[in-house]
């Protein structure tokens, strides 16, 4: 394989000033969407991608107002016979706090070395600009080898609930055969990466009552049901010390990878558990059975998020509370149905509420596994579109936690899903000194020029 | 020597009606006086463990020195221990007789969960005869009852029967340390022959109780690390240690589903019961099963099945979980592993069981249940020694028989499941018994909300404590 310095380096090579503008004055635009103080930013944001969207010479470029944030749409649909791709990114920023610890104005983009440094540099402006980009060059030199649809939105880092709606109720008005979600990461400045899949989720309560009222531990100790007690004793059976999470049924569903899935993630094991111990500064645990890749992408979780009762104060009270709850969750990946798995749980609690103490499984909120078989036209076609740029076999990648637009986008549509991004882990999305490397960022642009090239050579389409 | 006002009968359920011209006619004319103090004294939110009420704690500080002064009390101060002051007063003005140290705590629990109280917490309300009020019967009610009694008698016959000693303290919810310093370096100052508390409770209404025994008490904070940051569970969630996950597991470790403590060399610490005691416990009037399933709200004891209930309620070693803290608790879902994660923990313990003993044996424990990943630490939030008196000394006697005569029944022997750490303390620093007359109902919601005591029993403890400082007063020295 050869690295090709073809027409698409010519191409956007010629533009990089105006892509480069674009970013930064983009990234100058605090569109914290989590902050009501920054609506009118995020306003602003929409309405400079819908300049640059109009700039590109899309069409039927507009906003689309909805409860939260507006979406923003357009699309170049004169490609008969060619599929049709749904382009996803977001224009929204975490907030910045600590503030105290940027070295730089976040909303001020400087750039240093081959970085440049502001908040929403890797998650997800960078990403935006290159699709919106790599969209605008090739259509600058005729056509478009396939169909496009933009769809982004402007909430993903605070609820992303009204793109949800809007998909679910929009099936034909974004009709696709490919959902490129551009929100991804990669794995290293040379390794291209592509994920086609991350874990669905279950989220539950489980409330305990014991007494009808609050009880003193002295008078009543050793006598009185303790729910705080009983839900340490229904986690602690649910999964034991090792990690093994312990409810029956719960991994019969479970697909395990494929051949082709293990081969590619092998080589990625070095490095997967060389950043896991580095972000988490701790030796990895969990089910001895399976290596950490595996367990993180492809196996099922059990983890407690916090219990809610009793005296969490300073100093200490001796109470035995009436009522006490845990915030439990499972990460669930292909085929695992949430809604299936939510009764195996349920089960399983009921079966461990000891005696004195009535229980209840609340669902707080289910998600899908997503996924999209690597072998698929779609996939491929990403997969050679990326080793085309980088010269180097791209790290087929599952993520661990759950991103619903993908799920929902899939469902809906049934298109392939492919996520891919160009920002790395240590790039510091959602932390201070938010940056992202500008060759890499430029690489980034080409990748999805010649993702759409590549898409363009699948046959047929709607 | 004062003469017993009225001898009722031993075992007569009528109770006695004072007479005209003394101290028990004279308690009854002032009724209205004394729960106007009591409401006073319950206005103040004199929450110790909060750091946000230390003008309250002054506040009824100040109220207890008032009422001391007026009581008649001589050298009335407030001493100053670092924390909530000590406020302390005596009279001594009975050469040769007994002197009667009286201890009780002028400080509350915290009020959470605070939307669970009928009626604000601090704004005392009476209803169906009860006072209702954060301190109502712990032990705000009972410790007042004591100075008015005390009062009573100075105001009708101008003087007591017997010396006594006033040690009031404002941290008894907290820990007591400051006190327990006191009464170590201070022995000599404050030396007495018996020991009066009214921080106990009843076994039944109109059931005189004497509490003889009281369990010890270790409250521990465990805190457990994982991961250098909190974690998001998608991405580490199969990966990464789960500190709160770690405390399930070392909680289920610590006690079984059979309410065995599998701490191993806890039980063979302890004292063991006697048959003149399960005798006692056989005999107990009523039923008390169903009175505590009705107190507590429940159908069902966990707990070690082998044991009778009373002998689990108050002479077996204990060990509960109180909270969790960290982590995400709010309403919603956020999908967090915390970085670090603490729990608290307390066990109940029965003579010769200490905080020092156990400690130890907990530690090891713990860190046998520590799963990998995870370091953990137990702290010792702090300690109470527990007690068992003789019961066959005379003051104890006293307080028997001035409570068979003020509730007209026989009084009744319990060990209580609670802690009174100050109570060991002054067993051995002050060599005199303790005598725990107390005059609280089980379920009158102790560090509960709406907490309340029964205003008869608020009567019935000044007219008590009148009584015993009588009987009191006929013990040879």
């Amino acid at each position: 394989m050869t690295a090709i310095r073809d027409d698409i380096h010519t191409v956007i090579e010629g533009r990089h000033d105006a892509i480069l503008a674009d970013f930064q004055a983009l990234l100058r635009i605090p569109s914290i969407s989590a902050l009501p103080a920054h609506d009118p930013d995020t306003l602003r944001a929409a309405d400079y991608v819908l300049g640059m969207l109009r700039a590109a010479k899309l069409e039927h470029v507009r906003l689309i107002e909805t409860t939260g944030k507006p979406l923003l749409y357009a699309d170049w649909l004169h490609a008969p016979g060619k599929p049709t791709v749904l382009l996803y990114a977001h224009y929204d920023v975490q907030p910045v706090d600590p503030r105290s610890e940027w070295d730089s104005d976040p909303f001020d983009p400087i750039i240093q070395d081959d970085y440049i440094i502001a908040r929403g540099a890797c998650d997800d402006k960078n990403n935006l600009t290159a699709i919106i980009h790599a969209a605008g060059a090739l259509l600058a030199e005729g056509s478009l080898p396939v169909n496009v649809r933009f769809l982004i939105e402007g909430e993903e880092e605070s609820g992303g609930e009204v793109i949800e709606e809007y998909v679910q109720s929009h099936p034909k008005e974004l009709a696709s055969d490919i959902v490129v979600i551009a929100d991804g990461g990669i794995a290293g400045h040379d390794q291209p990466q592509l994920e086609y899949g991350c874990r669905g989720m279950v989220y539950v309560e489980i409330l305990a009552r014991g007494p009808k009222r609050d009880l003193h531990s002295g008078t009543y100790g050793g006598n009185a049901p303790n729910p705080l007690f009983a839900l340490a004793t229904i986690i602690a059976g649910l999964k034991k010390p090792d990690g093994t999470i312990t409810i029956p049924g719960l991994s019969k569903t479970v697909r395990p990878p494929s051949e082709m899935e293990w081969a590619n993630w092998r080589k990625q094991i070095p490095r997967f558990e060389e950043d896991m111990q580095a972000d988490t500064g701790t030796a990895l645990i969990g089910d001895p059975a399976q290596p950490p890749i595996m367990r993180a992408w492809a196996q099922p979780t059990m983890e407690v998020h916090g219990f809610v009762g009793g005296f969490q104060d300073d100093g200490s009270k001796t109470v035995i509370p009436a009522e006490a709850k845990v915030k439990v969750s499972l990460r669930l990946v292909p085929d695992q149905d949430p809604a299936k798995m939510l009764k195996l749980l349920q089960k399983r609690v009921a079966k461990l509420t000891p005696p004195g103490i009535t229980s209840e499984v609340v669902n707080l909120g289910l998600g899908m596994p997503f996924f999209t078989d690597p072998t698929s036209p779609a996939f491929t076609a990403s997969v050679r579109a990326l080793e085309a740029e980088f010269d180097k076999e791209v790290w087929l990648s599952r993520a661990g936690g759950s991103v619903p637009i993908a799920t929902t986008l899939q469902t809906v549509l049934k298109a392939d899903t492919v996520m891919v991004g160009f920002g790395l882990e240590s790039d510091g999305a959602h932390s201070p000194n938010e940056h992202t490397h500008l060759p890499t960022f430029f690489r980034g642009v080409r990748s999805f020029a010649r993702m759409l090239r590549a898409f363009g050579e699948i046959d047929g389409g709607r | 020597m004062a003469t017993k006002d009225t001898a009722p009968k031993k075992g007569s359920k009528t109770p006695p009606v004072a007479q005209k011209g003394t101290v028990h006619e004279h308690i009854d004319e002032h009724r209205k006086g004394y729960l106007a103090d009591l409401v006073r004294f319950l206005k103040i939110p004199s929450i110790s463990t909060l750091s946000a009420h230390k003008g309250d704690m002054d506040r009824a500080a100040a109220f207890v020195h008032e009422q001391l002064v007026e009581a008649g009390m001589q050298h009335v101060r407030q001493i100053d221990l670092g924390g909530p002051p000590l406020v302390v007063g005596e009279w001594l003005g009975a050469p040769g007789k007994p002197t009667i140290l009286i201890y009780g705590h002028y400080d509350v629990q915290p009020v959470d969960p605070l939307h669970e109280w009928q009626t604000p917490p601090f704004e005392p309300d009476i209803r169906d005869g009860n006072i209702y009020a954060r301190g109502a019967t712990d032990d705000k009610g009972q410790v007042l009852a004591m100075i008015l009694a005390v009062g009573a008698q100075m105001a009708t016959a101008g003087s007591l029967p017997v010396n006594v000693r006033f040690l009031i303290e404002g941290e008894e919810e907290y820990g007591g340390a400051s006190i327990e310093r006191y009464v170590r370096e201070h022995a000599d100052e404050i030396p007495c022959d018996a020991v009066l508390i009214a921080d106990t409770h009843m076994l039944a209404p109109g059931q005189p109780s004497i509490v003889y025994g009281v369990r010890g008490m270790l409250y521990t904070e465990i805190v457990a690390r994982g991961a250098a940051h909190d974690l998001h569970s998608g991405t580490y969630g199969g990966v990464a240690p789960n500190p709160l996950h770690a405390l399930a597991l070392i909680i289920a470790g610590l006690k079984g589903a059979d309410g065995h403590i599998n701490i191993p060399g806890l039980y063979e610490l302890a004292q063991p019961v006697t048959d003149e005691e399960r005798g006692w416990w056989a005999r107990q009037p009523g039923d008390p099963v169903a009175r505590l399933a009705a107190e507590m709200g429940v159908d069902y004891f966990p707990g070690e099945q082998d044991y009778a209930l009373p002998e689990r309620m108050a002479a077996r070693p204990t060990l509960e979980v109180h909270g969790f803290v960290g982590g995400f608790q709010q309403e919603g879902a956020k999908t967090v592993i915390p970085a670090e994660a603490k729990v608290k923990v307390s066990l109940r313990l029965v003579p010769d069981q200490t905080a020092e003993n156990v400690l130890p044996l907990l530690q090891a424990r713990v860190a046998e249940l520590t799963p990998q990943g995870v370091q953990v630490t137990l702290h010792n939030i702090h300690g109470g020694l527990g007690m068992v008196l003789d019961v066959h000394n005379p003051y104890v006697a006293a307080a028997s028989a001035a409570l068979a005569e003020e509730f007209g029944r026989e009084t009744v022997f319990l060990r209580e499941g609670g802690s009174i750490p100050i109570a060991p303390l002054f067993a051995s620093q002050l060599g005199a018994p303790v005598v725990f007359a107390g005059y609280g109902l089980a379920d009158e919601g102790l560090h509960a909300p709406n907490e309340h005591f029964n205003l008869d029993n608020f009567y019935h403890g000044i007219h008590g404590t009148v009584r015993f400082l009588h009987h009191a007063a006929e013990v040879t020295k």
